[in-house]
């Protein structure tokens, strides 16, 4: 299924001056989207795979928002914005769940750079970053591997690993430090 | 190693990217997140960073672990991953279970000396066993790298630095500054590299030539150029470009094999069927995997292989395909598993 995400043009356009009369729910929305998107996208970030991902996220939370067909105040709007963000990342993880057993997803990863410098560097990143995750023991590459394709949560995995829920917690920690680690490495090599 | 303070927003910022992943999230943890971003700009920058390693983390293939590994498996996540690789103890473990389990891999040095002047000089063999890499140094100061069951005719001569790959895959790093031009031929075609390094697989039925630096001339041996019915100059590869010849013809493609390449340790692959994968691996193994049934072959393999540990990829394979594993006189049998829809015949009964 493709996804398309309308075009928001609104949230450039409205400001919210505070000058005006009392603003509608949409208006509302516009400037917390103003106010928070660069947080609602990082945020995103860390629960889907690519900075492209999150921000089409972010603005299907908008527009979800703005179907809330109802007079909401500013508070409850700023609690329920990362609520539907949430809902709209565990969508697209579903789906992509799916996808990735035909193994599309990966290919839609790939590098496709049209500089030919940047293209290989980020390969080379790439190719450090698989060395890292090869180098992860054998159970703390699994939990790693179960969280970021499947989604799961730390009490599921620890179920399927025979580890308590903490040391889930703790191997992942230990593999993306892992992986930095080598990312960094590598660039201080390079200076 | 250099130990330097514990970089505090980098574990702060790893902590939060694994929180806000959670399912039991509240919004007061969105809150306090928030709060903490705002906090320091090295906060802002470190949560960044971490998420940029994430994304790059989610983009990599990774293959399902095996039962023989995670059990095996004692590491308790209380030192860092690396300092736990260090520790020579549990290093020795590692390798004699490694040793135990898989044909180990020895990757011996041979230097390869010739006289570029004397006229039509011998040729030098070099060839490697099985599981075995070998790095042969030229007197030119060229370097193959040899994978494993991999086998090279070296002659110099005063004309040309010509190198003959038989069977396997070597990687080609090529000596600058030299008259003779540095040729590499196989039974498909004869490459010659433009200050190059490459990479040739040479398959049953196929050859695969990647280029990571500068370029290559690749002229197709008179069959295949009858096969396809092309013109007869030769082909430019360059930098980043694959090339595969098959009977049927050739194919060049803008972009290098995912992953990491062999000479690091590990075989990366992308929707690649699981006879040609099968194929790389079996250079590896001192009793090779076989398929029982030519469609299981068409299976299509995502993911990647570490060559150090290829036994235990061998005993996951039940796990990620329709397949069992039976160990006969001959070496692994993969057989389709019973009861299970490959909808082709159905295998005999025995």
């Amino acid at each position: 299924m493709v996804r398309t995400f309308p075009v928001v043009g609104k949230l450039a356009a409205n400001t919210a001056d505070g000058t005006g009369p009392p603003l509608a729910t949409s208006d509302r929305i516009d400037a917390l989207f103003r106010e928070h998107n660069d947080a609602l996208v990082r945020f995103l970030r860390s629960r889907l795979r690519s900075e492209a991902e999150a921000k089409e996220a972010a603005q299907e939370a908008y527009v979800r928002l703005l179907q809330l067909d109802q007079d909401a105040q500013p508070s409850f709007l700023r609690a329920y914005l990362f609520k539907v963000a949430t809902n709209v990342a565990t969508d697209i993880l579903r789906q992509r769940a799916t996808r990735f057993r035909n193994i599309q997803a990966i290919q839609e990863a790939g590098v496709q750079d049209p500089s030919q410098e940047r293209s290989l560097s980020a390969r080379q990143q790439l190719a450090l970053v698989g060395k890292a995750l090869q180098e992860l023991p054998p159970r703390c590459r699994e939990a790693f591997r179960l969280s970021r394709e499947d989604g799961r949560g730390t009490a599921e995995i620890a179920l399927a690993l025979g580890v308590s829920d903490r040391m889930v917690r703790l191997y992942l920690d230990r593999a993306l430090e892992h992986v930095q680690s080598r990312l960094e490495g590598s660039q201080g090599a390079a200076k | 190693m250099k130990v330097g303070p514990i970089p505090t927003h980098q574990v702060e910022a790893r902590s939060w990217l694994l929180k806000l992943r959670t399912e039991t999230l509240s919004h007061q943890d969105i809150v306090d997140w928030q709060a903490w971003l705002e906090a320091d700009p090295r906060n802002a920058a470190a949560y960044d960073e971490a998420v940029a390693a994430w994304e790059l983390a989610c983009q990599v293939p990774m293959a399902p672990a095996a039962a023989t590994e995670l059990a095996s498996d004692r590491y308790d996540g209380t030192v860092p991953v690396q300092q736990w690789r260090r520790r020579p103890q549990k290093q020795a473990f590692w390798l004699i279970a490694t040793a135990a389990a898989a044909a180990s891999i020895v990757v011996t040095v041979a230097v390869v000396k010739l006289a570029m002047l004397s006229p039509d000089p011998p040729s030098r063999q070099v060839a490697s066993a099985p599981g075995q890499r070998e790095l042969v140094l030229l007197s030119d100061g060229s370097k193959v790298i040899l994978g494993g069951m991999t086998m090279v005719d070296i002659r110099y001569t005063k004309r040309e630095r010509q190198l003959v790959l038989g069977r396997g895959q070597a990687a080609f790093k090529v000596a600058h500054g030299q008259a003779q031009p540095f040729v590499v031929k196989t039974q498909h075609a004869a490459v010659t590299a433009i200050g190059t390094a490459f990479d040739i697989n040479l398959k049953r039925r196929s050859m695969v030539l990647v280029v990571t630096e500068g370029a290559v001339e690749v002229d197709p041996v008179p069959e295949t150029r009858v096969s396809m019915r092309s013109a007869s100059q030769p082909v430019r590869v360059s930098a980043g470009q694959t090339l595969t010849i098959t009977p049927d013809g050739m194919r060049l493609q803008s972009e290098l094999p995912f992953g990491g390449g062999w000479e690091n340790g590990w075989l990366a692959y992308r929707n690649e069927p699981l006879a040609s994968v099968v194929e790389d691996v079996n250079r590896y193994l001192q009793t090779p995997v076989r398929l029982q049934d030519p469609s299981l072959g068409e299976l299509t393999y995502t993911g990647t292989v570490e060559l150090s540990n290829i036994p235990a990829w061998v005993d996951a394979l039940p796990s990620a395909f329709p397949v069992e594993i039976s160990r006969t006189t001959g070496g692994l049998l993969l057989k389709e598993k019973s009861n299970h829809g490959i909808p082709k015949r159905s295998p005999q009964a025995s």
